[in-house]
């Protein structure tokens, strides 16, 4: 009894969480709505990347974050993991019709995490200690890390628009 | 709440690596285009923790007014940081922190007050104002990383 009131708790406070995540989605949105194609694709002088790189950034890591290191399939194809995951740049502009799949995913990963959390799936992960040292032990932690991870790009896309 | 303040802890470590090594003249620097320099994200960063994390819990801050109102949302820089004031910031950084991890142990938070933040999210408990607090810190640092490439 005790262990399914604290297994109930742990996920009022992760669903607390996912509402982070949906208010960051909605932010990207935001911005994402605001330019042309051509904005999104470009590259200010003295950045790496685009607009648009640090969206499909945003919804790889978190993929990558929360499922893979489960051991479970992706919502991804393998080519949007590869121009989109850590140490990866912009090679070339994206089109209207990966930007289009872009929009979508923003939504559909997170509405898809939430459903599988409360069903229960995530049940093992494989410990990971992400580029800036923190130690990730569950997928209850990727959950809450991703959202630290998610703002730190929406910065950097708050000023690259200031350069577009 | 431990989950959240490890991320906050990872977080502060970021900032406190991100500005090594800058001169005082370089984190006071306000490049063109931006509202703001390095300094001002650190200790934005501090009092706005400060307030979501204990003001809405109706319990002390550990900052003064006086920094409160330099750094709060909606401010700007308006005059360069002496090193003192730098040297007071960057303790912060990290003291904070300790400080909020002691008072979770002791179950200090019990009480809070319904907010809605400038991005449209209300908080509702102290659970979430820390973990919202964790993404806040996330954007400045992202705002950090982009102005250091300019000062």
């Amino acid at each position: 009894m005790l262990n399914f009131i604290e297994n109930l708790l742990i996920r009022n406070k992760v669903q607390q969480v996912f509402e982070t995540t949906i208010k960051s989605r909605n932010m990207i949105l935001g911005i994402l709505q605001n330019y042309t194609l051509e904005q999104l694709n470009k590259i200010p002088a003295g950045f790496n990347n685009n607009l648009i790189w640090n969206i499909g950034h945003i919804i790889v890591a978190q993929q990558l974050l929360v499922y893979k290191l489960s051991g479970l399939p992706m919502m991804i194809a393998d080519e949007m993991v590869d121009k989109y995951k850590n140490g990866s740049k912009p090679e070339q502009d994206a089109t209207q019709e990966e930007l289009d799949k872009i929009k979508i995913l923003l939504f559909d990963t997170i509405n898809k995490t939430t459903t599988d959390y409360n069903n229960g799936i995530f049940k093992t992960y494989n410990e990971y200690t992400t580029s800036i040292g923190f130690n990730l032990k569950n997928a209850e932690e990727a959950i809450v890390y991703n959202n630290f991870h998610e703002g730190l790009h929406l910065g950097i896309m708050m000023t690259i628009r200031k350069f577009i | 709440m431990k989950d959240i303040l490890e991320v906050t802890k990872t977080s502060r470590n970021m900032v406190s690596k991100l500005i090594q090594g800058f001169t005082l003249e370089q984190l006071n620097k306000v490049p063109a285009g931006f509202k703001n320099n390095l300094i001002w994200n650190v200790a934005h960063i501090i009092v706005t923790q400060q307030v979501l994390v204990y003001k809405l819990a109706g319990l002390p801050v550990m900052v003064s007014d006086e920094l409160i109102e330099k750094y709060k949302k909606g401010t700007k820089t308006e005059h360069e940081a002496s090193q003192e004031e730098v040297d007071e910031i960057l303790s912060l950084l990290h003291k904070t922190i300790e400080q909020t991890v002691i008072d979770v142990e002791n179950n200090l938070f019990q009480n809070f007050t319904e907010y809605p933040t400038s991005t449209g999210f209300v908080l509702k408990n102290n659970f979430d104002s820390m973990s919202f607090n964790n993404f806040h810190e996330g954007i400045h640092i992202g705002v950090i990383m982009a102005i250091r490439k300019l000062v």
